[in-house]
């Protein structure tokens, strides 16, 4: 019953709400699958849906996966170890030499909103960084944001580096300047047009690993 | 052979207007004191943070956070001239703003363009920089230069390429939105002194003026802050233009946008006249909306954009208005939407200078017609603004009484005198041979053809030219 708070509590936005509903659920024995992908994933999905069709603004999407990850908080001590995972890990940044971070900061509260776990590197962040990162938390995708034509080499010299050092992970490239064409160039796995499309994007190059 | 390139027309307003209230630009100036006093501005330069500690700035060194006390900020910006010069190539083209009267500019610095020949959309180039200051040399209401696209196919020093391609095509004054790091700005000043030919020219009548943006909110970025000081110190005109984003950078409301935007520029004008006193700097406040529901870049109406003139003003300082720059997709009746409305505020608001014309898809795309289309929206603004001529000859009350009652106009010689010197669009209202009207896309099409096919604008001399040259190879070289 109350795994169906939990999904409410995702719809309307309730962020304080949310803990203690997971904590209950959890001390009631409910299996942390469903209330994970029935509770959590599962409103995640419905908004990312409202989303879509217009009904909700950006603002509104912002807390919703706020509150998701406020449960997700709750709920994590008991998926470590266990065979339940979240949907993936991203990272995802803005390209060196690069400050815009609107673009970026919408798709990873998109991404965020859809289940997976984002690791926000913020703006400027150099190609080392990206592949420390990369290092440490073992991402599925890694994303790269860039608004400027002149950061844009920063994104072919990631890929690079990645190649380099053969890490085993997918490389997704974004931002106003940036189009399929100049991601098949670089050599990234994908182009997300804006968040939506990325997030799209990354469920299909997760499900392909 | 090089073709003439026409005066320019700045608007002349002849009535203003304010849209504050005194005790509502005091609100904000209060406000702007809370915030730089309270919250403070994030400054991420060590040779910044040094100037503003060394003025009586609080500097948070490990937090990079500067606190600004009221009287810090009032006497930098005593300091700050309220006009100044902005040199074109020759005096003709210069821009004086003291005089009253709006400057505009094209916009600035896309990164498509659709192909001035095929018409098919690709990356911006060089050429295309070239391209679009011949028009804008060539347009009346172009008064100075803004890099219309980047120059992609130059990927070493290409802010540097763009001015390379703007000083050798237009006479007007050139502002660069793309030369953001000290290094760059070295090089560019180095052009402007061979444009401008003398130390002394440089400084009373700068070729070139730099745009460096804040970053919202209440932040300032390294490179360009110290481009900025580079600048300054060679008595370039140098603008802050902050872009707070209504609804993500910037609260949701339009008061509190233009606090976290004014703040955040007069942080930077303080910085430039403690560290040069009296270095001719601006104020530019350029916001965007957030689309509520795909958090895209919107522009705001063209209210918003002139109350940034009077905060410009409130601080003694001259402005760079936002008074084109459309969000449209292609050209057509979006894409003329708001140009020429918020033109004509800023300008009965007093604007000295305004850019945005010619560019689509918010800043980023180039249309080769656009220039021609948005120069009709300013003539329309320039002509509203401009007030009526109640001179005998034009009150015409002689000729009213000659034709009398039920008489008509069209053979009298005053009616003859007059309608040649009514200035009719090349644009619109040109008549087919069926007696219609052109369609005006087409007509724009044509003109700009004609201007790129005709006019040429007087080069530099071989000197300048190959000095501009070997500075870029300099440039080039240091970057690789
Ligand atoms: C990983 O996978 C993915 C997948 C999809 C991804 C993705 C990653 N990342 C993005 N997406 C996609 O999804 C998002 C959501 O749909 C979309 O993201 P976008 O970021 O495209 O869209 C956002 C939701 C809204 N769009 C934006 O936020 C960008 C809008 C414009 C106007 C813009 C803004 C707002 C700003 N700017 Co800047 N700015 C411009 C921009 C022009 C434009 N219309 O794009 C552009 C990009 N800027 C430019 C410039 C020149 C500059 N800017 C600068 C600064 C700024 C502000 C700080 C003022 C501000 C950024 C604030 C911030 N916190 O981000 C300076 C550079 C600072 C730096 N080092 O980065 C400065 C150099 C200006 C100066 N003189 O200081 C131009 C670039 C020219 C070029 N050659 O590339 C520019 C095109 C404007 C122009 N016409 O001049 C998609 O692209």
């Amino acid at each position: 019953m109350s795994v169906d708070a939990i999904f409410q509590s995702i719809l309307e936005r309730k962020r304080s709400d949310i803990a203690p509903l997971v904590q209950a659920e959890i001390d009631a024995g409910t299996e942390i699958s469903v209330i994970l992908n029935d509770g959590l994933i599962g409103a995640m999905d419905v908004v990312g849906r409202q989303f879509g069709d217009g009904l909700l603004f950006v603002p509104e999407l912002l807390v919703a996966a706020e509150t998701m990850k406020t449960g997700l908080e709750v709920l994590r001590p008991k998926l470590v170890g266990s065979e339940i995972t979240n949907r993936g890990t991203v990272v995802i940044g803005t390209v060196q030499g690069d400050l815009h971070d609107i673009g970026k900061n919408l798709v990873s509260m998109m991404v965020e909103g859809a289940g997976f776990a984002v690791v926000d590197l913020g703006v400027d962040v150099a190609p080392e960084r990206f592949l420390e990162a990369a290092r440490e938390h073992r991402p599925q995708v890694v994303g790269l944001s860039a608004l400027l034509t002149t950061s844009m080499p920063a994104m072919r010299r990631c890929i690079e580096l990645f190649e380099d050092a053969e890490i085993d992970v997918k490389i997704i490239v974004g931002g106003a300047p940036v189009n399929q064409e100049y991601a098949d160039e670089i050599g990234a796995d994908g182009y997300g047009s804006d968040a939506p499309g990325a997030v799209r994007l990354i469920k299909r190059l997760v499900t392909e690993t | 052979m090089f073709t003439q390139t026409p005066p320019i027309e700045p608007i002349a307003p002849a009535y203003h207007v304010r849209i504050l209230t005194d005790e509502q630009l005091e609100q904000f100036r209060a406000g702007t004191f809370q915030l730089l006093e309270r919250t403070g501005i994030q400054c991420p330069s060590e040779r910044a943070l040094d100037i503003y500690a060394e003025h009586g700035a609080d500097v948070d060194f490990e937090n990079r956070i500067v606190r600004l006390p009221a009287d810090v900020i009032l006497d930098a910006l005593a300091q700050a001239p309220r006009h100044y010069t902005m040199g074109g190539r020759s005096e003709a083209f210069d821009l004086d703003l003291s005089k009253p009267v709006t400057y505009e500019a094209t916009d600035g610095t896309g990164t498509k363009t659709i192909d001035y020949a095929s018409r098919e959309m690709r990356a911006s180039i060089k050429d295309d920089v070239a391209k679009s200051a011949r028009v804008a040399d060539y347009l009346s209401s172009i008064s100075f230069y803004w890099p219309m696209v980047s120059a992609q196919d130059r990927p070493i020093a290409p802010s540097l390429h763009e001015l390379d391609a703007s000083f050798n095509n237009t006479l007007k004054h050139v502002q660069t939105p793309t030369v953001v790091e000290e290094t760059t700005a070295r090089y560019a000043i180095e052009m402007a002194r061979v444009v401008a030919e003398t130390e002394e020219s440089l400084r009373s009548r700068p070729p070139l003026s730099l745009l460096i943006c804040t970053i919202a909110p209440l932040a300032q970025d390294a490179g360009a802050m110290e481009a900025a000081l580079v600048a300054a110190e060679a008595g370039v005109p140098v603008g802050f233009m902050s872009m707070p984003n209504t609804g993500s950078t910037a609260p949701a409301t339009i008061a509190g946008t233009l606090a976290v935007g004014d703040a955040e520029i007069v942080s930077a004008l303080v910085l430039i006249n403690m560290a040069f006193p009296g270095a001719p700097v601006y104020h530019s406040f350029m916001p965007g909306m957030t689309h509520p529901r795909t958090g895209a870049y919107l522009a705001h109406d063209g209210y918003v954009y002139a109350i940034g003139v009077e905060l410009a003003h409130m601080w003694g300082v001259p402005t760079l208005a936002g008074t084109f720059g459309s969000d449209a997709h292609t050209l057509g009746w979006e894409a003329g939407m708001g140009g020429g409305l918020t033109s004509f505020l800023c300008a009965l608001c007093g604007a000295e200078t305004g850019s945005g014309m010619g560019l689509l898809q918010g800043s980023t795309l180039l249309h080769p017609d656009a220039l021609v289309l948005d120069a009709e929206l300013y003539r329309r603004a320039q002509s509203d603004a401009a007030g009526l001529d109640t001179s005998p000859d034009h009150l015409a009350l002689d000729v009213i009484h000659a034709v009398g009652p039920r008489g008509h106009y069209l053979r009298e010689r005053h009616t003859r005198d007059f309608l040649r010197k009514t200035d009719f669009s090349d644009v619109v209202h040109i008549t087919d041979e069926k007696g219609g009207y052109r369609d005006p896309f087409l007509v724009a099409r044509q003109k700009t053809d004609w201007i790129l096919e005709n006019h040429h604008p007087e080069p530099l001399s071989e000197s300048q030219q190959a000095e501009l040259t070997r500075i870029l190879e300099a440039a080039e070289n240091e970057l690789t």
